[in-house]
């Protein structure tokens, strides 16, 4: 073979070798993860991603990440009003994705068969895909098919516009988004710790959301139940967005039981600071649903009782009881087990049911009424004894709402009645 | 004396049989005359030998004809390699843009890029045009760097690319060997990466396979006669940096000798 020809040879076998790595899940990855003697901090570790089928797009059963989408959120958008404004939630989709992005290419170097990430939003990258992967084990652990939890969309760092805030693109934030069904990592630019989707326990709290949207609200974009009490009963909207805020937070304390870590109530003080922790700790015997919080969820408008942030106080405080009931991983991963199958549960009346049958008749519905439901979904009689005492002392919930709650709950110290 | 006697009567003997064969040759070869052909009979003078009469001085010479526009330039191209004073080869640094592969799925990820290279102009070692002008090599190393992540998680990486790349050129102005070329070749890539979380950094660096293709215009204008030229370029390269595709912006200003 003469010279420029073996010149020619050499670049296309150079070509040809080039391929991307494509071994068989499970892949060992390296992965910014906290591990048992970490002091909380996020370290290089290696983990085995079970269900990436490709680890460059970071493409699998749990997840996609997609990179450079634009999503764009106006209300006023004429799109809307196609056929008559009876669209489906793949259409509302379609309507506010303007971009629907490309596939990262993660970058790697290889080390005696394990995938390091070779730059920063690599690990960013695995290591989210990593995270929504926990998420989804946990939910699986405690009862939810994985045919409901799907591939779920992830976009990376997209441009989110939501034009009822502004025309500028929104950051610092990690948030599942049901009207394009699909959560969002946003870029970070004053948050400067921990970026949200490294932090595992922010991620499996945006995952919970996912999990509510889908059994509690039928996978709706703009549930019809929250449509229809906003005009009449804002104050069920108000209940629903705490739950909602209240149950991530506990899933996402119970599924940190799963990892080497541990059990972690302040799982959030990776990323943020300290106050904003505390504020969030659903271990801390003062959280309660006080006079003052009860007439504001019965009082204000969604948005300004979201607005001041009020929906984490509510949701912190049954969170704070849901973590108070138990008594150790296994009861806290059993709570979650109960929850989730409140969610929705056809002739038995879970959460899901409950809001139907309403759906003419807010007034029927409640705080305690949906108490009430997650009571009747316990099968730990103790556990639930226990439970519904943290209703009555934390919450100051009315006994005589909840008939699930046994009797011999006795109101929970610590919560001014 | 029987040596020299021997070897005249050799030597004889050999003209003598060289005489007879050629008279033998010359007798088949000879043309048939036409007998009814009048013409075919030779009426030119002839001396008393029987020998043709020529004239008795020649026809003039004809004037040198003067090379061609295009003879004298393909004459000066052919021997150009003979007398150019430069060794054909140069250095230059680089700088412009490298657009990496971008790992979060945006289009690309711009990094700052440095660089420098060896080149030589191969093609003088071949006989003929047009490869032996337009034939040239570069040895090159580029170099971009990526930093990104909050104040608590960060990482860094530096890309080195080590590149031998043949180049074809098509020449625009021969003398100032302005012109447009075409390159392909390959090399290895090192790539480090080091993350930092909390104050603590992990590294890890490896090789890769790298395979480059572009195109390019450059220049070699003489800054002294016969001496060293300015040598630059404007160049897009495209790098495949094993499963990934990264694309240098660059600019390069050297010395050509």
């Amino acid at each position: 073979m003469s010279s420029p020809a073996r010149l020619w040879a050499a670049a296309v076998l150079a070509t040809g070798v080039a391929c991307a790595p494509s071994p068989e899940a499970p892949v060992q990855v390296m992965a910014l993860v906290r591990s048992g003697g970490s002091a909380g901090s996020y370290q290089p570790t290696q983990v085995s991603l079970r269900t990436v089928g490709d680890p460059v797009s970071l493409t699998g059963s749990v997840a996609q990440l997609i990179g450079g989408a634009r999503i764009d959120v106006d209300p006023a958008d004429p799109l809307l009003r196609l056929n008559g404004g009876n669209l489906n939630e793949e259409q509302i989709a379609r309507v506010f994705v303007k971009d629907s992005g490309r596939d990262p290419r993660t970058s790697y170097v290889e080390k005696d068969g394990v995938l390091w990430p070779a730059d920063f939003h690599s690990w960013n990258l695995v290591t989210t895909y990593y995270n929504f992967e926990q998420a989804f084990e946990h939910f699986q652990a405690v009862g939810v098919p994985a045919a409901v939890l799907g591939v779920v969309k992830v976009y990376y760092f997209p441009e989110f516009i939501l034009r009822e805030l502004g025309p500028r693109p929104l950051n610092d934030n990690a948030l599942y988004f049901s009207p394009v069904q699909a959560f969002m990592i946003l870029p970070f630019d004053q948050l400067q710790a921990t970026p949200l989707s490294i932090n595992q326990g922010i991620v499996a709290h945006e995952y919970s959301h996912l999990v509510w949207n889908r059994l509690v609200f039928g996978n709706q974009a703009f549930p019809t139940v929250l449509g229809r009490w906003s005009g009449t009963s804002q104050v069920n909207v108000n209940i629903l967005k705490s739950l909602d805020e209240g149950l991530a937070d506990f899933h996402a304390f119970a599924a940190s039981c799963r990892s080497a870590f541990g059990c972690d109530t302040r799982f959030m003080q990776a990323s943020f600071n300290a106050a904003q922790t505390d504020a969030r700790d659903i271990s801390r015997l003062d959280r309660c649903f006080t006079a003052g919080l009860r007439n504001s969820l019965q009082s204000l408008g969604i948005n300004e009782f979201t607005g001041l942030g009020l929906h984490y106080q509510v949701g912190t405080a049954f969170a704070s009881s849901l973590f108070h009931a138990g008594r150790g991983p296994e009861e806290w991963a059993l709570l979650s087990r109960a929850l989730v199958e409140s969610y929705q549960d056809g002739e038995n009346r879970g959460l899901a049911e409950l809001l139907r049958e309403n759906l003419e008749t807010p007034q029927l519905f409640s705080l305690e009424a949906a108490m009430n439901v997650f009571l009747a979904h316990v099968s730990s009689e103790e556990l639930r004894e226990r439970l519904c005492g943290q209703f009555l002392g934390r919450m100051n919930a009315d006994r005589a709402a909840m008939p699930a709650c046994p009797a011999a709950s006795a109101p929970a110290e610590g919560c001014a009645p | 004396v029987r040596a020299p006697l021997s070897a005249g009567l050799l030597a004889g003997a050999l003209l003598c049989a060289s005489s007879a064969l050629g008279q033998s040759r010359w007798e088949d070869d000879a043309p048939i005359p036409y007998s009814d052909d009048p013409e075919a009979e030779d009426t030119r003078p002839r001396d008393r030998t029987g020998a043709r009469k020529l004239p008795g001085r020649s026809d003039a010479t004809a004037d040198l004809r003067e090379e061609s526009d295009w003879e004298q330039e393909e004459r000066a191209q052919r021997l150009s390699g003979i007398d150019d004073p430069h060794l054909g080869v140069g250095a230059e640094v680089t700088s412009g843009a490298l657009l990496l592969s971008s790992s979060q799925g945006e289009l690309v990820a711009p990094a700052f890029a440095l660089g420098a290279r060896v080149n030589w102009e191969v093609g003088r070692l071949l006989p003929s045009p047009p490869w032996n002008e337009s034939l040239f090599v570069d040895l090159a190393w580029t170099f971009g760097r990526q930093s990104e992540g909050t104040e608590r998680i960060f990482g860094r990486s530096h890309y080195h690319y080590f590149t031998v790349a043949p180049a074809y050129q098509f020449s625009v102005d021969q003398k100032r060997q302005y012109g447009f070329y075409l390159q392909a070749g390959g090399g290895l890539a090192y790539q480090f990466a080091g993350i930092t979380s909390d104050g603590q950094e992990t590294t890890i660096a490896g090789l890769k396979p790298l395979f480059q293709y572009g195109v390019g215009f450059r220049g070699g204008p003489e800054l002294s006669p016969g001496g060293v030229r300015l040598s630059f370029r404007a160049e897009v390269t495209r790098f495949r940096r094993g499963y990934l595709n990264d694309t240098l912006l660059a600019a390069s200003v050297g010395a050509a000798f």
